[in-house]
C-alpha cells in the first residue's frame, strides 16, 4: 500500500532521530523478551542476558542493516556522515584549524566582494521601474577632454525633445548646487538640487512627508519651495514632523519647505553627474523659469533624466531623439552641430565601476581557488597519512562510495565552519566599508550582507567544499586496496602524489597572476603620486567662497573677493592668498574654444580656461616660466591679458617668446605670460593646453580662496570663516581642503583599487605558502625513514638539506614560470586600471619573481632545516 | 528434532509474510510463530530478522504500529498490507512451482534423461 510505504518513508525523513529511537526500543524488547523466556527456563538472570545477546548476533550491525534496509533518508544520512566528519576533524586539531581558517578567508573575501558587486550592479536601483530610466545627452561630437556627463541639453533644446518625443513618457532638467543655508539662526552649507515640474515622477518616488516638488511650483512669481532630504530632516530639523511649512534661507532667499524625501533617496549623487560625486543631496527646490527662460538655448544649466514609456525600447528612444536633434539649428557661430545620446541609468550611474568590480571579482575567485586547492592539498597529505585507516576499512566492508562519501562530509565540515567564520568577518567587513565609503563607487554606501549575499556565501561554501573535498576523495577512492595493505609500514611516497605537488603548482601560478597585477597596480599608484603636478601641494589650503544674488555682476564680486583677498593676506603667518574659479583638483571644469592670431580657428581644439586673482601662481607655487602674474592693472576696462600653458606656448610658438602674441577669447587679448602645465582636473591624464583669464576682468560668482601658510590648515580656515562673516554674515564657506588632501583624493580611487588588489596578492602569497610548506614539511615526516638511511650511509647535513629544498625549489620554480607566462597573457585585461606602467612591465615581474623566490625558498628552508636533524637511529626505529 | 536447516534465500520474506497473515505480530512474536509452526526445524538468526522486516515495510508488503504486548510491554506489531496478501500468494505459488522442479529434477533417473 503506497499510503503506509510513503507514511514510513515521511517518518523515516522528518524526524530520523525517531525512527532510530524506535528501532533501539525493538531491539530491546526482543532482546528483553528472549531473556525472560530463558529467565522461566530456568536460567539465571545474567546469563540469560548474555545468552540473548549472543543469539542476537552484532547488535550495531543489525541496525546498520536494518538503516540500510529502511533507506536512510537524504538529510539524516548527510548528518551522520557531518557528525562523523565533525569528530574525525576535532581529532585532527591542527589539520582543521588551518582547513577552516584557509577557507574562512577565501570565503570571507568573496562574500565581501559580492557583497559590493550585489550592491553596485545587482541590486535595483531605488527608483520606481529604473530599467525605463535614462539620462539624455547633447554633446558636441569632436570635442575631446569633455566627459560626457557633463553635455546636459540647454534649456530650448530639452523643451523641444520634451515637445516632440514619443517614446520618452516623461523628462526632467536637475542640476547640481551648493547654497549658503540657513535655518532657525544656523548657517550652513547645503548642498542640493534644483528641479523641474517632472523630476519626482520621472523617479518615481513619493515623498515620505508632504509633497514633491510639481509643475506648478516651476512658474516664476509663485512661492518658492524646497524639498528636504532625510539625511537633512535629521541632522538640522531633528526629524520634525512640524518642519512642512516653515522657512528656509538659501542664499538669503526664503523657501517654503513642502516636503521630505525617504531615507535612502538622495538623487542626484555618487556618481551620476559629474560635480557630485561622493556628495549627498541635502535638499531639492522647484526650478522656476521664465517662458523665455524655458527656450533659450544659451542657458545650459541642467542635466536631464527621462523614463522610456512602457514598451519602448533604448534604441527607440535613441533614434528618435537623434531625429529631434538633427533638426536643430547649430547654437554656435561655427558649425558643430549637437547630437544626442540616450544612455540607461544603470550604466550611467554605474559606469566605469563595472569593469573594475569584475576586477575585483576575479582577484578574490582566484583567492578562493587558492585556499580551495590549499585545502585540497592539505587533505591529500592527510589521506595518504590515513591510507591504512582507509584501507582497513574497506577491508572491513566500507563501500568505495561510503568512503567516498564520508571523506566529502569532512571537507563539508571544514567548508561549512570555514564559510560561517567567513561570513561573521565579512559582515564586519562591510560595515568598516560603507563607514569608510571608499573611492567614487557609486552605491556602495548601500552594500549589505543580504539573502542573496547569504545564498551565495552558502553556495561558495558548498562549491568549495566539493572543490577541496572531490579530488582527495576521488584519490583515496581510487587507490589500490592491495597495494596500501601491502605497504603497510613503509613510506616510500615521494614529495607527495603527483596530484599534490600539481595543486601547489597551480596555486603558485595563480599567486605569481595575482602579486603580478597587485604590483602592477602599485608601480601605477607610485607613478601616478610621483606625476608632475605643475603646482605644489604643501602648504596650500583652499577654501571655497560662493556669493549669492545680491552679488550680481563683476563689480561688486570682485569687490567682495578683493576685500576678502586683501584682509587674508594680512593675516599672520600667511605668505599668499589668491583665488581661482576652479580649484585645481577640485571636481570643476571649464573649457573654451579660442582663436590663436595666425592660425585658422580650429573648433576642435579646447583649453582648459580658468580665471584667477593675481598672485595665484605664487600662491599655489605654479612655475611663471615667462613674462609676468596678473596684477591688479588688469582690471575691467584695462588692455585684455591673457596666459598660457607651457604646452600651449610649445604647440603654437615653438622656439619664440609667446609673449606678446594675441589670441581672442572675447575680445582679443594679449599674451602676458607662459606657466608650467597644471593636472588642473585629473592626475592621471596629460593635462591638455590651458588658458587663465585675469578674474577681475571675468568675475566670478564663486571661487577658491587659495592660502599658502606653514600655519595649520584649521587655524586658516577658521580665520578666513571668521573674515567671510565678518564682511557678509549671510554667506556660509564651503569646506577647507587642503591642496594636499585634494590631491590624495584624487589619487584616492587607484589608492582604493591598489590595495584591495595587493591585499588580495597577499593573502593568495599567505596562502600558497602555507600551501607549500606543508607540503615540503608532510613530504619530510614522509621521508624521515629514507633520511635516516642516506645519513646512516653517511649522507651530510648539506646533502640532506640540499636534497629537499632541490624538491622544493623544482616546485616552486615550476609553479612561478607557470604563473609568470600566465600574468603576461592575463595582465592586459586591466590596462584600463595602469597608469604610464605597461601591462607587462618587466621590473614588475622581474619584482614579482624576487619576492616570491625569496618567501618561497624560506617556506621550503624550514621543512629541510628538520630534515638535517633526523636522528638515524630513531628514524629506522620508527619502521 | 533434526538438525535445523539453513534458510534458502529468500525465504526469510516469505516466512514473515506467512507468520503475520495469520495475525498481527511483534518481531519476537515472528520469531516464534516461524519456529512454532516449523516444527523447530528451521533456525532464524534473530539478528537478520529485524532488517527484513524494514525492508519489507520499505517495500510495502507489511504495516507497523505500536501496540501492546502479552505482558504489558510497549511493542511494535506488524501486519500484513493487501500488497503483502497479493505478494504472498504469488510468492507461494512461486515456491510451489520451484519445489516442484527441483523435486522433478532430483527424482530423475538415468532413463528418463
Amino acid at each position: 500500500m503506497p499510503g503506509a510505504r510513503l507514511r514510513s518513508w515521511l517518518r523515516t525523513a522528518l524526524d530520523p532521530r525517531r525512527a532510530e529511537r524506535e528501532m533501539d526500543e525493538e531491539l530491546r524488547f526482543h532482546l528483553e523478551a528472549y531473556t525472560e523466556e530463558l529467565v522461566r527456563a530456568g536460567m539465571p538472570r545474567s546469563e540469560a542476558e548474555r545468552r540473548a545477546r549472543l543469539e542476537f548476533g552484532g547488535i550495531a550491525q543489525t541496525k546498520e542493516a536494518c538503516r540500510e534496509a529502511r533507506g536512510l533518508g537524504v538529510l539524516e544520512s548527510l548528518a551522520a556522515d557531518l557528525r562523523h566528519g565533525w569528530r574525525l576533524l576535532r581529532r585532527d586539531r591542527g589539520f582543521a584549524a588551518l582547513a577552516v581558517l584557509t577557507l574562512a578567508l577565501g570565503i570571507g573575501a568573496t562574500t565581501v566582494v559580492f557583497s559590493v558587486v550585489n550592491a553596485v550592479l545587482l541590486r535595483d536601483l531605488p527608483y520606481r521601474d529604473p530599467e525605463r530610466l535614462v539620462f539624455l545627452y547633447e554633446p558636441l561630437p569632436g570635442i575631446p577632454n569633455v566627459p560626457l556627463e557633463a553635455w546636459g541639453p540647454n534649456n530650448g533644446d530639452f523643451a523641444e525633445w520634451q515637445r516632440q518625443s514619443r517614446f520618452l513618457s516623461g523628462m526632467a532638467l536637475f542640476t547640481t548646487n551648493a547654497w549658503n543655508a540657513s535655518a532657525g539662526g544656523e548657517t550652513f552649507r547645503a548642498t542640493g538640487s534644483r528641479v523641474t515640474g517632472d523630476f519626482f515622477r520621472v523617479l518615481g518616488v513619493a515623498p515620505a512627508l508632504g509633497r514633491a516638488v510639481e509643475a506648478r511650483d516651476t512658474e516664476p512669481g509663485k512661492p518658492r519651495v524646497a524639498v528636504l532630504g532625510d539625511v537633512l530632516w535629521r541632522s538640522r530639523f531633528g526629524g520634525d514632523r512640524g518642519v512642512l511649512g516653515k522657512e528656509l534661507l538659501l542664499d538669503g532667499r526664503p523657501y517654503w519647505i513642502v516636503g521630505v524625501m525617504p531615507p535612502g533617496f538622495a538623487f542626484p549623487h555618487g556618481a551620476e553627474c559629474l560635480e557630485t560625486r561622493g556628495k549627498t543631496t541635502d535638499l531639492w527646490v522647484a526650478w522656476q523659469m521664465t517662458p523665455e527662460q524655458r527656450v533659450s538655448r544659451n542657458d545650459q544649466e541642467g542635466n536631464a533624466i527621462g523614463r522610456l514609456r512602457p514598451g519602448a525600447t533604448l534604441q527607440q528612444a535613441q533614434a528618435e531623439m537623434s531625429a529631434i536633434t538633427s533638426r536643430f539649428d547649430s547654437p554656435y557661430q561655427h558649425h558643430l552641430k549637437a547630437e544626442a545620446v540616450v544612455r540607461p541609468f544603470e550604466q550611467a550611474i554605474v559606469g566605469g565601476s563595472r569593469r573594475l568590480l569584475l576586477i575585483f571579482l576575479a582577484a578574490v575567485l582566484l583567492v578562493l581557488l587558492i585556499a580551495c586547492s590549499n585545502v585540497a592539498g592539505l587533505a591529500l597529505a592527510r589521506a595518504s597519512s590515513r591510507m591504512q585507516e582507509m584501507s582497513v576499512r574497506a577491508a572491513l566492508g566500507a563501500s568505495r562510495l561510503r568512503l567516498v562519501r564520508q571523506l566529502l562530509a569532512e571537507s563539508l565540515s571544514i567548508a561549512l565552519a570555514g564559510g560561517a567564520l567567513g561570513l561573521a568577518a565579512a559582515i564586519a567587513i562591510v560595515r568598516l566599508l560603507v563607514a569608510v565609503h571608499p573611492a567614487n563607487l557609486p552605491r556602495v554606501e548601500e552594500t549589505s550582507v543580504d539573502a542573496r549575499v547569504l545564498a551565495f556565501t552558502v553556495l561558495v561554501s558548498l562549491a568549495t567544499a566539493v572543490l577541496s573535498g572531490l579530488l582527495p576523495a576521488w584519490s583515496a577512492s581510487r587507490s589500490n586496496l592491495h597495494e596500501a595493505m601491502k605497504r603497510s609500514g613503509a613510506r616510500g611516497v615521494k614529495g607527495g602524489s603527483r596530484l599534490h605537488r600539481a595543486l601547489i603548482v597551480a596555486e603558485m601560478a595563480l599567486t605569481i597572476v595575482l602579486l603580478a597585477g597587485s604590483g602592477l597596480l602599485i608601480r601605477s599608484f607610485l607613478k601616478l603620486r610621483a606625476v608632475d603636478k605643475g603646482f605644489s601641494p604643501q602648504s596650500t589650503v583652499s577654501i571655497g567662497v560662493e556669493l549669492y544674488g545680491r552679488y550680481d555682476g563683476p563689480q561688486r564680486q570682485n569687490a567682495f573677493f578683493q576685500s576678502l583677498l586683501e584682509r587674508t593676506r594680512a593675516i599672520p603667518g600667511v605668505e599668499e592668498a589668491a583665488a581661482i574659479d576652479h580649484v585645481p583638483l577640485g571636481g570643476g571644469q571649464s573649457i573654451s574654444i579660442i582663436e590663436v592670431e595666425g592660425y585658422a580657428f580650429d573648433e576642435k581644439t579646447s583649453f582648459e580656461t580658468r580665471s584667477v586673482t593675481p598672485r595665484y601662481f605664487a600662491a599655489m607655487g605654479i612655475p611663471l616660466l615667462e613674462g609676468r602674474e596678473f596684477d591688479d592693472s588688469d582690471a575691467a576696462g584695462r588692455t585684455p591679458a591673457i596666459i598660457v600653458s607651457r604646452s600651449f606656448a610649445r604647440r603654437y610658438f615653438p622656439g619664440r617668446p609667446a609673449l606678446g602674441h594675441y589670441v581672442h577669447y572675447n575680445g582679443r587679448r594679449t599674451i602676458v605670460g607662459v606657466v608650467a602645465d597644471v593636472r588642473q582636473y585629473e592626475l592621471d591624464a596629460a593635462p591638455p593646453m590651458q588658458i587663465y583669464l585675469p578674474l577681475w576682468q571675468t568675475g566670478s560668482r564663486a571661487a577658491s580662496l587659495v592660502v599658502r601658510s606653514a600655519l595649520p590648515a584649521e587655524r586658516i580656515a577658521a580665520a578666513v570663516r571668521s573674515l567671510v562673516r565678518n564682511l557678509d554674515p549671510g554667506l556660509a564657506v564651503a569646506e577647507m581642503q587642503t591642496m594636499d588632501d585634494r590631491v590624495s583624493e584624487a589619487g584616492a580611487e587607484r589608492r582604493f583599487q591598489t590595495i584591495v588588489l595587493t591585499a588580495f596578492g597577499a593573502i593568495a602569497l599567505f596562502l600558497s605558502l602555507v600551501g607549500l610548506y606543508a607540503l615540503m614539511a608532510w613530504s619530510v615526516a614522509q621521508r624521515t625513514a629514507e633520511i635516516g638511511i642516506r645519513m646512516a650511509l653517511g649522507a651530510q647535513r648539506s646533502a640532506v638539506m640540499g636534497l629537499v629544498l632541490r624538491q622544493g625549489a623544482a616546485l616552486w620554480l615550476g609553479g612561478m614560470s607557470l604563473g609568470l607566462a600566465c600574468a603576461w597573457g592575463a595582465t592586459r585585461w586591466m590596462r584600463s586600471l595602469l597608469f604610464e606602467v605597461q601591462a607587462t612591465d618587466t621590473p614588475t615581474f622581474l619584482a614579482v619573481a624576487v619576492l616570491f623566490c625569496l618567501v618561497a625558498a624560506g617556506a621550503c628552508y624550514f621543512p629541510a632545516r628538520r630534515a638535517t636533524f633526523v636522528d638515524p637511529a630513531i628514524s629506522l626505529r620508527c619502521e | 528434532m533434526g538438525k535445523p536447516l539453513d534458510l534458502l534465500q529468500g525465504t526469510l520474506d516469505l516466512l514473515i509474510l506467512k507468520a503475520v497473515s495469520l495475525g498481527p505480530l511483534h518481531g519476537y512474536g515472528i520469531l516464534l510463530r516461524i519456529q512454532q509452526i516449523s516444527g523447530e526445524r528451521l533456525q532464524i538468526l534473530q539478528g537478520s530478522l529485524y532488517p527484513a522486516l524494514y525492508r519489507l515495510e520499505q517495500q510495502g508488503w507489511i504495516a507497523s504500529e505500536w501496540g501492546e504486548s502479552e505482558n504489558r510491554r510497549r511493542a511494535k506489531f506488524y501486519r500484513l498490507t493487501a500488497a503483502g496478501r497479493r505478494a504472498l500468494r504469488s510468492e507461494t505459488e512461486q515456491w510451489g512451482r520451484m519445489a516442484d522442479a527441483i523435486a522433478a529434477v532430483l527424482r530423475a533417473t538415468p532413463e528418463e534423461v
